[in-house]
């Protein structure tokens, strides 16, 4: 029986591939959410993704209560050519870390549900295959003056 | 000759030396003469005929470009990574160089989404990158008839019907006060290379 047990609790460690110290696998460090521009409707959140657990973390779909849609973008640059296209999923390899940053994956913030001014706080929900980690941020300004 | 009398003039001569290493330096490197991000035309190139309006609703023309210089970039405003980066580090080095007494030319951002980005959105979007940064759109025809002939690419690119992106070139371009094009900059950008490039080229250091 405490075979069993056991086995199940190896199982259930494997499937949900905790941290080392039984904490969340996924973390995030370098966060940098920016107010939306005035006029652009849309704004973009970027940070360090790191996976502190022994299996990969895929991440599936992510939210905002200030924001109607949240999407997985992916720019790139190609013969001086920018594109931007949608990505059905991004994974972290166990141990690794991924970055969400400008010219790359990001998280791109869609149709605010209110007046967003640097700042200002929001929360951001990033739906994984192992739960939910959700990231408060204050708003940073794309404003030239006072960088 | 007393040891201090020799030691002063040992430190003559080092710093004869060192001074005339430093000029033989700058005569032969140019100083910092060259441009180090940008790449200028080997032959200044004509603009074609266009008629677009700007963020007022005014009409804006390869004549409106004379009187000062121009820093061209094509974007649109619902891009929300590498354009209000872009306009960003542009407004960030249009104020150092401003700081240091240095003219800069006006920053333009010519939308290659005129289907959103009507003069009232650009003028909302644009004045948060500085009071006199400039807006441009039109209709598909009009913008084509500017960016073609630089070879300036976009491109809708529809993921849904209400929701698309735009892939466009990154290039920012180099106009002169007489509607000239000059240089180009290369995706992707820094603050730095405007800082350092602009002035050069334009003849404001």
């Amino acid at each position: 029986m405490n075979r069993v047990a056991l086995l199940l609790a190896t199982a259930l460690l494997f499937q949900f591939s905790c941290s080392a110290d039984g904490g969340p696998s996924l973390a995030v460090t370098d966060v940098s959410v920016y107010a939306p521009v005035p006029g652009s409707g849309s704004s973009v959140a970027y940070m360090t993704l790191q996976n502190k657990g022994n299996a990969d973390v895929i991440i599936e779909a992510a939210a905002s209560p200030q924001f109607r849609r949240v999407e997985l973008h992916e720019t790139s640059l190609e013969d001086g050519v920018s594109r931007m296209r949608p990505v059905s999923s991004l994974s972290v390899p166990a141990g690794g870390e991924v970055q969400l940053m400008q010219g790359g994956v990001h998280l791109m913030l869609l149709e605010p549900r209110q007046d967003l001014q640097s700042g200002d706080t929001v929360s951001l929900e990033i739906q994984h295959n192992e739960g939910l980690l959700i990231v408060d941020a204050t708003l940073q300004s794309r404003f030239a003056v006072n960088e | 000759m007393n040891p201090l009398r020799r030691n002063i003039a040992l430190v003559f001569v080092l710093l004869a030396f060192v001074g005339g290493s430093l000029l033989f330096f700058r005569a032969f490197s140019g100083g910092n003469a060259a441009p180090l991000h940008a790449t200028v035309l080997p032959q200044p190139v004509q603009l074609p005929d266009f008629t677009l309006i700007d963020e007022d609703g005014r009409s804006f023309t390869k004549a409106s470009f004379r009187g000062q210089w121009s820093l061209l970039f094509f974007g649109f405003t619902h891009c929300p990574d590498i354009c209000p980066a872009t306009l960003q580090q542009l407004a960030i080095a249009r104020s150092q160089s401003i700081e240091q007494d240095l003219e800069f030319p006006q920053i333009i951002l010519v939308s290659v989404d005129p289907e959103r980005d009507t003069p009232e959105v650009l003028a909302a979007y644009v004045r948060n990158f500085g009071t006199d940064m400039k807006g441009l759109t039109g209709t598909d025809e009009q913008l084509r008839r500017l960016t073609k002939p630089l070879g300036i690419y976009f491109e809708k690119s529809a993921q849904t019907s209400d929701n698309y992106s735009v892939d466009h070139s990154a290039a920012v371009l180099l106009i002169d006060q007489d509607g000239l094009w000059r240089a180009l900059f290369s995706a992707p950008h820094s603050v730095d290379e405007f800082v350092n490039d602009v002035p050069l080229l334009t003849g404001a250091d």
